[in-house]
């Protein structure tokens, strides 16, 4: 059984701290008329002014690496244009679908998001970067709805790019080389897309989510913004919870919120008892003990303990579930979404699965345990993308988190092992193009003007 | 100076390690890597240009600071 990803997760909770905020309860389309009668496209702050406000926000990004949002636009804007932005709503962890859910019911707010990262950085074209199909309907009709209301004054050309939805599809460097009519596949860095980017000008590529808390920045103002969450990572953060939970969904949380307190919004553990443990950041953040629902939800404070939030998304896993066999389904799949370019990984990353499957099996030795240790380390860092990464950051938080059960499985099998968890760990159905050709099949584009 | 394997270009000619080995190591599956994350020595520098020169893939290249 292929376990699928949550395609429209509900909204299951919320935990914020006054005023607006990304998510509301709707299973509808938030139209242009219903956003703009709600304040939204009123935005006061325009120009330099957004980057002014942006730094005092403090805003990281939601993508991944919550990496300061007004130092990397700063980057972009002080290079010679023309300059591009680009929504990246791809979304490439399977277990995540915060981006999705914005682009298919409240694109407008990611769309001002991206009006006010063109006003700032200076550029004259958007780009939404996107797999989901009813998202990228969504982000059309955004467009078109723009372009036909006239009180806005001119506006950048919004373009709405498909790719095929794959692990690697997400990465800024594929971003760009498929904008630019390449295959979505990640290039060696240097250069990075604020360098060289699409079209080979500097380019801003921003999670979809990020873009949203910009909206509502430039509208109601940082102090607003800072008004939930931590000084060292203020304001909300859109999490997917999914896998063992009684309510799988989206939760909107003021970061430094403990994870018990989203797992109670999300019902609780599905069978009840003590969950067995947490896939942390879609499946790059690695699997989490159960003590991590007393840590807060926070990139920092996550990242001194070893575990990554990534981009939020949480895979609860429930009393019944072998950690080690959830470590080798996750190996497994970073194998199958390798794009095949680099040979380390390649190669890697296959003996990452071959390993970990063996220690599910009960067929590995003490020896095995130390190579696999070995593969983490000689992967980590290397190719041109972070997915080499990921397969080390399971493998050392495997380790690392539950030495005792990896100990139980060294020559012995592992009845829990046997039962499949393809139902919490959700798979790609798209592998990357290795041909190199363009797919041009799933690619689309609108211009509005 | 830093030095880095393009990992995409390196196919595990060798080169670089049989040239300088203080500075590149080759893994389990053949392919190389810099070790240190890069960083070289002063007195490794000749030998670290001569094996980005040796390097039939063009795959090693000086990182800009």
């Amino acid at each position: 059984m292929t376990g699928a990803a949550l395609a429209d997760p509900p909204l299951v909770g919320a935990i914020t701290v006054g005023g607006e905020r990304l998510l509301q309860q709707r299973c509808d389309r938030e139209s242009f008329a219903e956003y703009r009668a709600a304040g939204g496209y009123r935005n006061a702050v325009r120009g330099a002014g957004v980057l002014r406000e942006l730094s005092v926000a403090g805003l990281r990004g939601r993508g991944g690496a919550a990496f300061p949002t007004a130092i990397k636009w700063q980057a972009v804007a002080e290079r010679p244009g023309p300059r591009h932005v680009v929504v990246n709503a791809e979304e490439g962890e399977p277990a995540s679908a915060k981006d999705r859910w914005l682009l298919r019911h409240r694109p407008h707010i990611v769309v001002e998001g991206a009006l006010a990262a063109a006003s700032a950085i200076g550029a004259d074209t958007i780009w939404i970067y996107v797999a989901d199909r009813p998202a990228a309907e969504s982000a059309r009709e955004a467009a078109a709805e723009l372009r036909a209301d006239t009180s806005l004054g001119p506006i950048p050309r919004i373009n709405v790019v498909e790719v095929p939805h794959t692990y690697v599809a997400g990465e800024e460097t594929s971003v760009v080389r498929a904008i630019d009519g390449g295959p979505a596949l990640p290039t060696t860095k240097p250069p990075r897309p604020f360098e060289r980017g699409a079209a080979g000008s500097p380019t801003l590529v921003q999670n979809a989510e990020t873009l949203a808390h910009v909206a509502l920045i430039v509208r109601s103002g940082a102090k607003q913004f800072r008004g939930a969450g931590s000084n060292t990572a203020p304001g909300t953060l859109l999490l997917t919870i999914s896998g063992d939970c009684i309510r799988p969904g989206l939760v909107e949380v003021a970061t430094g919120t403990r994870l018990r307190e989203v797992l109670a919004l999300a019902g609780g553990v599905r069978g009840g008892g003590a969950p067995a443990g947490f896939a942390f950041g879609g499946y790059f953040g690695g699997i989490a003990g159960p003590r991590t629902v007393d840590l807060p939800i926070e990139h920092d404070a996550l990242r001194t303990e070893g575990i990554g939030l990534g981009c939020g998304a949480v895979i609860v896993l429930g009393t019944h579930r072998c950690v080690v066999a959830v470590a080798a389904t996750i190996g497994k799949f970073f194998a199958a979404q390798s794009a095949h370019q680099c040979g380390v990984c390649v190669r890697g990353t296959a003996a990452i699965q071959g390993a970990l499957e063996r220690l599910r099996g009960g067929r590995a030795d003490p020896a095995n345990v130390e190579q696999l240790q070995r593969f983490a380390g000689l992967v980590r860092g290397r190719g041109a993308c972070a997915l080499p990464d990921g397969a080390a950051n399971v493998v050392e938080s495997l380790i690392r988190e539950f030495p005792g059960t990896v100990a139980d499985h060294v020559g012995r099998v592992c009845l829990r092992c046997r039962l499949p968890v393809d139902d919490v760990i959700p798979n790609l159905a798209a592998r990357p193009v290795t041909s190199g050709a363009r797919p041009e099949e799933t690619r689309s584009r609108e211009e509005s003007q | 100076m830093r030095v880095q394997v393009d990992a995409v270009k390196c196919v595990g000619n060798g080169t670089c390690y049989e040239v300088c080995p203080s500075v590149f190591a080759i893994d389990d599956w053949g392919y190389a890597y810099a070790e240190a994350d890069g960083q070289v020595l002063p007195d490794d520098e000749p030998t670290v240009r001569e094996a980005i020169q040796a390097c039939p893939e063009m795959a090693i290249s000086i990182v800009p600071d």
